[in-house]
C-alpha cells in the first residue's frame, strides 16, 4: 500500500497539474471548429488599426453553426485598458448577433488569432459583416495590425475604415486574411480532426487511429504522472 | 480501488517506473510523428533525398539528365535536384505553401486527398534522383546510411510507410538518449528518485521530443552524444575499464560520422584519457610518455582526415588571411547578441514546423524565469566551492565588516541562504561530473558557432544557431538544472518537490505544444 499520508505537497501539485490539464483541453476544445474552405493565401499588406475607427467586410457563412473567425493580427496581446472586439453583425453593419475577444493568449505567435463566440445555428447562406473595434484609450509606439490579402479572399466585398468623423474609407481590392469555422456536433468535430490528421500519413494510422493513439498516450501520461508523483 | 493501489505498487519498483517513462516517451513520439506533416520537419527535405539517394541501385539503369542548378527557393520544391517521388508529392499537395507560412494549412479536400494518396502509393513516382548535380547532403554519414538501409529493407512498401518508419526510427534514438539520462543522473551521485523525475523532465522536453521525430541526423547525434557521456561518466565514476574505453572512442567516431559538431568528442575522449590515466601516465618513462603522445596524435589525425566527413574546407578556410580576427569578432557579435540568443532558446524549447509553429514567447520567459533560478543556485554552489580561494576571502570579509549598513532582512536571508548552501547533501552530483560536463557544455557551444562561423566566412551565409543543435547536451544541461536547484534546497525531500513540480510544467508544457500550437497550427 502507497502512504499518501505525508503526500500533501505532491496532492497540491497534482491538482495544479489537472488544472494546466483542463485549461489546456478546454482551450483547444474552445478552438475545435473547421474552416470548410481550402484556399491558400498570400499576404501582401496590413491595415493599421486605429482607436475607435472600425474595420469592417462582409462575407457569406457557407454552413450552418458558424461559430468562429480565424484571422491573422499581429501585436494582438491587449495591454490594460485596450480591447479588440470582433463582432458578427447583419449585412449593414448594423445590429451586432455575434462578439468575442481573441481567444487564450498564449497561442503560436504569428498564427491565425481565434474570436470564438457561441454558434449561429442558421447561418448558411447569409450575409454578414465581420466588424473589428480596437478600443484604446491612447495611442501607443506599435500599434496593432490586420494583415490583409488582395482580391477579396473569403469576403465578398472590399475591407471599410469607419472614421470618428462619420465618413468611410475603402481599401480598393483588399480583404482581411480569415476564414469562418463552422462548430460540429461532438463526434463530427472528432472524426473531422481524426480525417485532417490522417491525410497523407501511412496506412497503419487511418481513419480513427491517431485520435485512439493519442487517447492512449493521455491515459499513459496520468498514469506516468499518477506513479511518479505519489512515488 | 484495490487495483489501481496495485498498480501504483508496482509502478513504486525504479525499473517498472523507467519503463514506463520510455512507453510514454514512444507513444508521444508517435504522436509527434504524425501530427507534425510531410516534409515539415526541420531540413527533412534534403535529409529524405539524402536517403533515398544512398539507397539507391548501385546500377543506375535510368535515365539521368545533368543540368545546372537554377536558382533554387523553398516556396518551389521542384527546383531541386530531388528524387521524383519528393517532387511528386510537393507538387500534388503544394506543401511548399505550409513552411513559413502558417496562415496556410493543407488543402483538406477529401476527394484531393484520396486521388493524392492513391497515386504517391501506385509507385509511378520513382524514389531515386533522375536530375543531377544531386542535391542531398554533401558528406554521407552514419545516420543517412542507417536510415538508407531501413528505406532498402522497405522497398516495396509505400512512400507514406517508408516515410514514417523512417520517422518512428528516430524515437528509438530518443529512447537511448533517454536511458543515458538515467543512468547519467544515477552514477553522477544522484539518487534513483532524483534520477528518474530527470528522466521524466527530458523525455517531455517538447522541442526534443520533436526532434526524435523526424527524419534527420540530430536524433543519431544526441544519442550518440549521450552515449558519450555515459561511458564518460562510467570512467570517471567507476574507474578506468576496457569496455567503458572502447565505448567512448566508438561512440565519439560515430558522433563524427554523423555529424561535423561530433568531432569535438574526439578531442574530448583524448583529453579525458590523458586525465583519468594520469597517475600512471606520471609513473612511465619520457621515452614511453612519447610514444604514447605520438600514437595519440596519429590516431587522432588519421580519424580527423581519414573520417566520412571531410574537415579539410575548414582547415583552409583557417588558412585565410584575416580569418582569426574574423572568427574574434564573430564569437562577439554573436555570444552578446539577445536576438541570436533568443532565436536560439525559442529553438530549443519549441519550434515546431519548417520556419514557424512556435511556443508563445511569454511561456519561453517562464522558462528562463525557471533556469535563472537554478542559475542562481549553481552560482552560490560555487561560490561555496571556491570558498578558501583568497580574492574570495577578501571579499567576503569585506561585505561582513559592513553587515551592519545592509538591512536586517537581507542579512538575514544572507544566512539563510548561507546555511543552506554550505549544508552537506548526500544528493548532489559529484564536482568532477559537473566538471565533465560543463567541458562537454562549453565544447559543444564553441563547435556550433565555429561551424556557424565557418559556414558564413566560406558561403556568406550562416548555419544558423538553431536550439535543436544544442539538443545533444540535453542531459547536461537538465542535470545543471536539477543541480541549481539542489543546491538551493535545504534537504532531499524539497529537492524531489521541485523536481516534481518541474515534472508537471514539463508535461504541460509537452501537452501545450501538442494540443495548443503544432494540432491548431496544422489542422485547424
Amino acid at each position: 500500500m502507497i502512504n499518501t499520508s505525508d503526500k500533501k505537497m505532491e496532492k497540491r501539485l497534482l491538482g495544479i497539474f489537472l488544472v494546466g490539464f483542463i485549461l489546456i483541453f478546454s482551450a483547444l476544445w474552445r478552438w475545435l471548429a473547421f474552416p470548410t474552405d481550402y484556399r491558400l493565401f498570400e499576404t501582401s499588406g496590413k491595415i493599421i488599426l486605429q482607436p475607435n475607427e472600425p474595420l469592417s467586410q462582409l462575407f457569406i457563412s457557407a454552413e450552418n453553426n458558424l461559430s468562429q473567425i480565424q484571422l491573422i493580427l499581429r501585436d494582438e496581446n491587449m495591454p490594460w485598458g485596450e480591447n479588440l472586439t470582433l463582432s458578427i453583425r447583419d449585412e449593414n453593419c448594423e445590429e451586432v448577433i455575434r462578439s468575442a475577444q481573441v481567444d487564450w493568449p498564449l497561442h503560436a505567435p504569428k498564427q491565425y488569432d481565434y474570436f470564438t463566440f457561441p454558434a449561429i445555428s442558421d447561418s448558411q447562406d447569409k450575409t454578414y459583416c465581420l466588424h473589428l473595434l480596437f478600443e484604446a484609450s491612447k495611442k501607443r509606439k506599435y500599434m496593432p495590425y490586420v494583415l490583409t490579402m488582395e482580391g477579396t479572399g473569403n469576403a465578398t466585398d472590399q475591407i471599410l475604415e469607419w472614421k470618428k468623423n462619420g465618413t468611410q474609407k475603402a481599401y480598393a481590392q483588399q480583404s482581411f486574411v480569415f476564414h469562418p469555422a463552422y462548430k460540429q456536433k461532438t463526434a463530427q468535430t472528432f472524426s473531422e480532426l481524426a480525417r485532417r490528421i490522417s491525410a497523407y500519413k501511412t496506412s497503419y494510422f487511418q481513419g480513427n487511429d491517431p485520435l485512439w493513439l493519442i487517447a492512449i498516450f493521455l491515459l499513459a501520461t496520468l498514469l506516468l504522472v499518477g506513479c511518479i508523483v505519489l512515488i | 480501488m484495490r487495483n489501481s493501489s496495485k498498480i501504483l505498487t508496482f509502478f513504486q519498483k525504479p525499473n517498472a517506473l523507467l519503463g514506463l517513462i520510455l512507453v510514454v516517451f514512444f507513444l508521444k513520439g508517435l504522436v509527434f510523428a504524425l501530427i507534425i506533416p510531410v516534409f515539415q520537419g526541420s531540413d527533412e527535405y534534403i535529409h529524405y533525398a539524402t536517403v533515398q539517394y544512398l539507397a539507391e541501385p548501385k546500377d543506375k539503369t535510368w535515365p539521368i539528365t545533368t543540368t545546372k542548378r537554377k536558382t533554387q527557393s523553398t516556396k518551389d520544391i521542384p527546383s531541386y535536384h530531388f528524387t521524383d517521388e519528393i517532387i511528386a508529392f510537393s507538387q500534388l499537395t503544394q506543401s511548399w505553401n505550409l513552411s513559413g507560412e502558417p496562415h496556410n494549412r493543407q488543402i483538406f479536400d477529401s476527394t484531393l486527398i484520396e486521388k493524392n494518396e492513391k497515386a504517391m502509393r501506385s509507385g509511378k513516382y520513382p524514389s531515386h534522383i533522375s536530375t543531377y548535380p544531386p542535391d542531398v547532403v554533401p558528406n554521407t554519414n552514419l545516420a543517412h546510411q542507417i536510415a538508407a538501409w531501413g528505406e532498402k529493407l522497405l522497398a516495396k512498401k509505400d512512400f507514406f510507410f517508408r516515410y514514417f518508419s523512417l520517422r518512428f526510427l528516430a524515437i528509438f534514438y530518443g529512447i537511448i538518449t533517454l536511458l543515458c539520462a538515467y543512468y547519467i543522473s544515477l552514477w553522477s551521485g544522484m539518487k534513483k528518485k532524483h534520477a528518474l523525475l530527470i528522466t521524466g523532465i527530458i523525455a517531455f522536453q517538447p522541442m526534443f521530443s520533436a526532434t526524435t521525430a523526424i527524419i534527420n541526423y540530430d536524433p543519431l547525434l544526441i544519442a550518440l552524444f549521450s552515449l558519450f557521456l555515459l561511458a564518460g561518466t562510467s570512467i570517471i565514476v567507476h574507474g578506468p575499464r576496457y569496455w567503458n574505453f572502447i565505448g567512448l572512442f566508438l561512440f565519439a567516431f560515430g558522433a563524427v560520422s554523423t555529424k561535423g559538431t561530433g568531432g569535438i568528442l574526439l578531442i574530448f575522449a583524448i583529453g579525458l584519457v590523458f586525465w583519468v590515466l594520469r597517475k600512471y601516465f606520471n609513473q612511465l618513462g619520457k621515452m614511453q610518455k612519447g610514444t604514447i603522445f605520438i600514437i595519440l596524435f596519429a590516431l587522432f589525425v588519421l580519424v580527423l582526415f581519414f573520417s566520412p566527413l571531410d574537415y579539410s574546407g575548414i582547415f583552409s578556410a583557417m588558412q585565410r588571411s584575416g580569418a582569426g580576427s574574423n572568427l574574434m569578432s564573430y564569437f562577439g557579435n554573436s555570444v552578446f547578441d539577445w536576438g541570436k540568443l533568443e532565436r536560439t532558446n525559442i529553438t530549443y524549447w519549441g519550434t515546431f514546423g519548417w520556419l514557424d509553429t512556435q511556443i508563445h514567447p511569454f511561456v519561453l520567459y517562464a522558462i528562463l524565469f525557471v533556469e535563472f533560478i537554478s542559475f542562481l543556485g549553481m552560482f552560490l554552489f560555487i561560490l561555496y566551492w571556491l570558498r578558501d580561494w583568497r580574492p574570495l576571502r577578501k571579499i567576503k570579509l569585506f561585505f561582513e565588516k559592513r553587515k551592519l549598513f545592509f538591512p536586517q532582512f537581507i542579512s538575514r536571508f544572507y544566512l539563510k541562504i548561507k546555511s543552506v548552501v554550505s549544508q552537506e547533501k548526500d544528493f548532489l552530483p559529484k564536482p568532477e561530473i559537473l566538471v565533465f560536463f560543463a567541458i562537454s557544455t562549453i565544447l559543444l557551444q564553441l563547435a556550433i558557432r565555429f561551424f556557424d562561423w565557418f559556414s558564413t566566412l566560406s558561403f556568406d551565409e550562416g548555419i544558423g544557431l538553431p536550439g535543436r543543435y544544442f539538443l545533444p547536451n540535453i542531459i547536461p544541461h537538465f542535470i545543471f538544472l536539477a543541480t541549481g536547484f539542489a543546491v538551493l534546497s535545504k534537504n532531499a525531500r524539497v529537492f524531489e518537490i521541485i523536481l516534481k513540480t518541474i515534472f508537471l510544467f514539463m508535461i504541460l508544457l509537452c501537452l501545450y505544444a501538442i494540443f495548443l500550437i503544432i494540432i491548431p497550427r496544422y489542422y485547424l
